[in-house]
């Protein structure tokens, strides 16, 4: 019996980027650095892990815009350009560092050996099936693959149980699609929770989802064990907790691993560092600079400013990782042990849930401090043992009822990020096309083909619109344009469709043209949307 | 394929004026109100470069962004833009229309399908309530029609006496507030945490049965602390201070004093409230019904905290300002932090007093909220008196216990009556439009 018990959640999401009406897109290449820094090196460190016997063990959210993307051929071909082209620039900084920067020939190599993995796991092993990879570590047991809202809608805003039921089940249908079976747990998107979801989930025959540690804390009655025992909606409905000293650890800015000197610095890319001239080959046809993803600099110390960085040591790196990932094991020991104490001899559970764009992305060394962790954790310790909250709910541990409370793991804990003075605009458009989807949805009881197409199209639309994403960047202030672009066009072209369809005039050379861009779900169905 | 459009000389010009920038736009628009070329000061150039690498510094503390933080197209090198001269912009301009015109021939895509604007949206009766925090809620609202030409059939003149307003309704205490409206807008307002709430638009007169058009959903807010209830079930009840603990451990420590007032060490298991009233008392008496408790509470808070009482002075209510001004009168020091800090101990022991010392100085460090990859990340801000204090607004501006002060959002219309004028007219009279 382990003193406690860690469940490792991983949240891989990016929005649906594709635009096939350009030769290349700049938006696009959030998934293919994904892919390079995130993706690829956690699937293979994870079969790695397997094969040498370390049984680890851990939940991860793909979600369902991002099978789409992965599985998506043109996509795919895409990132097989972008990983050639990186590669071969990477190759060409081998001589360049050697004659002019010797400093930063470790990096450079480290870069040279990472591709050229990358792209023989991409290539050969993978064959540019990364959800089939996704998909063969759930079934060796590896992955309990949950899943997440169709486009990572923000539930509590949406106008209607139709429009909320619609993200659930699309999502469902995805995931079986994708992974062969049905999910048993759901990523709610930005873990928001509202009173009465659980019911729309039930009926999705999902059995537990993720939320902020507030859910819980002030969810009625008091939980007796906190956030480090689940508890049951009253419908039965399993919720699991954020643990705040896991997260903290790793997402501080100020007293987490990845601010540490050592690591790679994110900031400073050849991307806008080499000459324009050097670069061109390697950057879109627009000539801007961007970031590349081959970084030569490390952290260097808190208040050290970009320009007096010091050059990234791989090995030193590396090192850093292995000794925070046993700071790690060490404190879930503490943890766990010193909770128990407090929770009459009853075994915690931590329930630690990332953005997995944290772990390669945000945090380069990210994936190898995983690896350090499971390995510490099965060869090093026995007082911890890994599982996922399937496995906490196959164990029949009794678990507490409670009504959880409102929440969301965004800024203030609440819904202020997507719902704000930036965003509060967006909402009445959505809403309008909620009550609209359903309507029409009630209406074509038959329809023909082209009318089945268009309401299929009038769904994706919608929940293309509907991503939180776009609220969140507005909000952010990071790519404000593009993002409200997005969710101008998906409403325009949801109306445009609307209009055609309610006239009874449907443009079949339109419709095909959206068809070709927004492409996500090809297995939709629009009765989804009935009321 | 999408179809393609031509362009007039009109949309030639347009681009022409988007691609070269906000300095032409206000150059075009000068030659065509006929004032002079404006030109942009130096200054303002090295505002913009200094603000951009601001950016990315706090971005770098944060890791604040998308995945990646992508950078805006980088800003053409300044050697690379000519700037006007005052002299030549207008001529120059001229010059580039006037070529423009005679390639009147080129025509530019449009992607019909990028959309620059949203369509219409309809004016139907609808109104939507949503939530934003405990203690925000936003509302918008569309009226079909124009319903004062029903209202002016129906009273003639008189009509001119009632104003379109939405009213807010607090489901549990009935009490209501009203702001002008609009045939379609929105509004925020600041409310309680753990109450329900519906917004009725409508026609209010002084001394009129309030004529209801429609009525928004309910919104109920969640609560901001912990349930003050423990499990019943055997298996799953908790004591007060067993909970003090579960919440240190859960990282929520900030909420512990807030639920140390339900237990006093004296009595035993009591409510809030009277954990507060013991903790008043022992500065000077308080009548039960005489202060608003909670404000009372987090003045407690906030000078066992070490917050300056000169701080909180100004956002105290007349009446718990009232009560200081007794405590004051008969120990001029009995604010003072440590007095308040052994008053708390004497009361509940001297382990919630702990978090205070300064040795726990690092549980009082402010996290900054992170946000990293597709979400942001919320953690408790430790700081509580900051957390957990309520909005307090000066004195003279109405008393923010009152109800549901809806602060920010009304009109500054003198003519809009006050509180004390609709307070009469109870949620029962009402009618339906």
């Amino acid at each position: 019996m382990p003193t406690g018990y860690f469940s490792l959640i991983l949240h891989a999401h990016l929005p649906f980027v594709r635009h096939p009406e350009y030769p290349e897109f700049l938006e696009e290449d959030w998934l293919f650095e994904a892919i390079t820094e995130v993706y690829l090196p956690l699937i293979f460190i994870f079969e790695r892990l397997r094969e040498a016997g370390a049984k680890p063990r851990l939940a991860m959210n793909v979600s369902p815009p991002l099978c789409e993307m992965l599985s998506d051929e043109t996509l795919q071909n895409r990132y097989t350009q972008h990983l050639a082209n990186l590669l071969e620039l990477a190759r060409k900084e081998i001589e360049r560092v050697k004659q002019d920067d010797e400093q930063f020939l470790p990096a450079a190599q480290m870069y040279v050996e990472m591709l050229e993995t990358a792209s023989h796991l991409w290539h050969d092993v993978y064959r540019k099936d990364l959800v089939g990879a996704f998909r063969k570590l759930q079934d060796d047991g590896v992955l309990e693959i949950i899943t997440c809202g169709a486009t990572h809608g923000f539930l509590p805003l949406m106008s209607s149980d139709a429009a909320k039921r619609a993200q659930i089940e699309i999502a469902v249908a995805n995931y079986q699609k994708h992974f062969g079976r049905s999910p048993r747990g759901i990523w709610l998107p930005e873990c928001a929770y509202e009173p009465g979801l659980e019911n729309l989930l039930a009926k999705a025959g999902i059995e537990y989802f993720i939320a902020d540690a507030h859910a819980l804390l002030y969810g009625d009655p008091r939980p007796r064990y906190g956030v480090h025992a689940p508890v049951r909606c009253p419908n039965g409905v399993a919720v699991f907790a954020r643990d705040m000293e896991t997260s903290q650890q790793v997402w501080s800015s100020i007293v987490g691993y990845p601010g540490n000197p050592v690591y790679r610095e994110f900031y400073r890319d050849i991307g806008w560092d080499l000459p324009l001239d050097y670069l061109k080959p390697h950057l879109h046809k627009d000539g801007n600079r961007r970031h590349l993803g081959l970084k030569y600099y490390r952290i260097s110390g808190k208040d050290v400013s970009q320009e007096r960085k010091e050059p990234y040591l791989p090995a030193l790196a590396i090192e850093k990782s292995a000794q925070d990932a046993t700071d790690f094991v060490y404190k879930r020991i503490e943890q766990a042990r010193t909770l128990r104490e407090n929770y009459d001899g009853r075994a915690p559970l931590v329930t630690s849930p990332y953005d997995a764009e944290l772990y390669g992305h945000w945090w380069f060394e990210g994936p190898q401090f995983l690896d350090f962790v499971f390995r510490k954790l099965h060869f090093d310790q026995t007082e911890i043992a890994a599982i996922t909250p399937g496995d906490f709910l196959d164990a029949d541990i009794p678990i507490q009822r409670q009504q959880p409370s409102a929440s969301s793991w965004g800024e203030r804990g609440y819904y202020k990020v997507w719902l704000n003075e930036k965003t509060s605009w967006m909402y009445p458009y959505q809403h309008v096309a909620e009550e609209r989807m359903t309507r029409l949805a009630n209406i074509y009881e038959m329809p023909n083909e082209l009318e089945y197409r268009a309401l299929n199209q009038l769904a994706r639309e919608l929940l293309l619109a509907q991503s939180s994403d776009w609220a969140f960047q507005i909000y952010q202030g990071t790519t404000v344009e593009y993002a409200s672009r997005r969710f101008r066009s998906h409403i325009h072209r949801f109306d445009l469709l609307a209009k055609d369809l309610e006239n009874g005039q449907i443009n079949p050379e339109q419709l095909a043209n959206i068809e070709s861009r927004d492409n996500i779900f090809a297995e939709i169905d629009y009765r989804v949307y009935r009321s | 394929m999408s179809e393609k459009s031509n362009e007039s000389i009109g949309d030639i010009i347009s681009s022409i004026v988007e691609s070269v920038g906000e300095v032409v736009s206000d150059v075009i628009e000068s030659i065509e109100h006929g004032v002079e070329a404006l030109l942009e000061p130096e200054e303002d150039k090295e505002a913009k470069t200094v603000k951009k690498d601001e950016t990315k510094e706090v971005d770098q503390e944060s890791r604040i962004g998308y995945l990646p933080a992508l950078p805006q197209a980088e800003e053409p090198e300044e050697e690379s833009i000519e700037p006007f001269e005052e002299s030549d912009a207008k001529s120059e301009i001229e010059a580039a229309i006037a070529k423009a015109r005679e390639t009147g021939t080129e025509t530019i895509e449009k992607d019909e399908l990028v959309a620059d604007s949203l369509p219409e949206l309809p004016r139907n009766n609808s109104a939507k309530l949503y939530l934003q925090s405990p203690n925000r809620i936003f509302l918008y609202w569309s009226i079909a029609g124009n319903p004062f030409e029903t209202l002016q059939k129906a009273f003639g003149s008189r009509a001119n006496n009632y104003q379109l307003v939405t009213k807010l309704i607090n489901l549990q205490t009935k009490a209501e507030s009203f702001a002008p409206a609009n045939f379609e807008g929105s509004w925020w307002y600041n409310v309680r945490s753990n109450v329900g709430y519906r917004v009725d638009l409508g026609f209010y007169a002084v001394n009129r049965p309030f004529i209801r058009l429609l009525s928004s959903n309910s919104v109920n807010t969640p609560r901001a602390e912990p349930s003050p209830h423990a499990d019943t079930d055997a298996d799953w009840v908790v004591s007060t201070k067993q909970f003090v603990q579960v919440l240190t451990a859960s990282g929520y420590s900030h909420d512990v004093f807030g639920v140390a007032f339900g237990a006093n060490a004296e009595t035993g298991e009591t409510s809030e409230d009277a954990s507060t009233l013991a903790v008043a008392n022992r500065f000077a008496p308080v009548v039960q019904g005489e202060l608003d408790l909670t404000e009372l509470r987090w003045l407690l808070v906030s000078l066992a905290a070490g917050v300056p009482f000169a701080d909180l002075q100004a956002a105290l209510s007349p009446a718990v300002f009232a009560w200081l001004e007794q405590v004051l009168a008969a120990n001029p020091n009995s604010l003072e932090q440590n007095n308040v800090r052994t008053v708390l101990e004497s009361i509940f022991g001297s382990e919630f007093v702990e978090m205070f010392t300064d040795e726990n100085a690092i549980g009082w460090m402010r996290l900054a909220p992170v946000a990293v990859g597709a979400s942001a990340i919320h953690f408790p801000e430790i700081l509580f008196p900051q957390l957990r204090f309520p909005e307090l607004r000066a004195a003279t501006a109405g008393n923010p216990f009152d109800e549901d002060y809806s602060a920010g959002n009304f009109s500054e219309d003198s003519s809009f009556p006050s509180s004390a004028e609709f307070l009469h007219v109870s949620s029962s009279e009402f009618i339906d439009w």
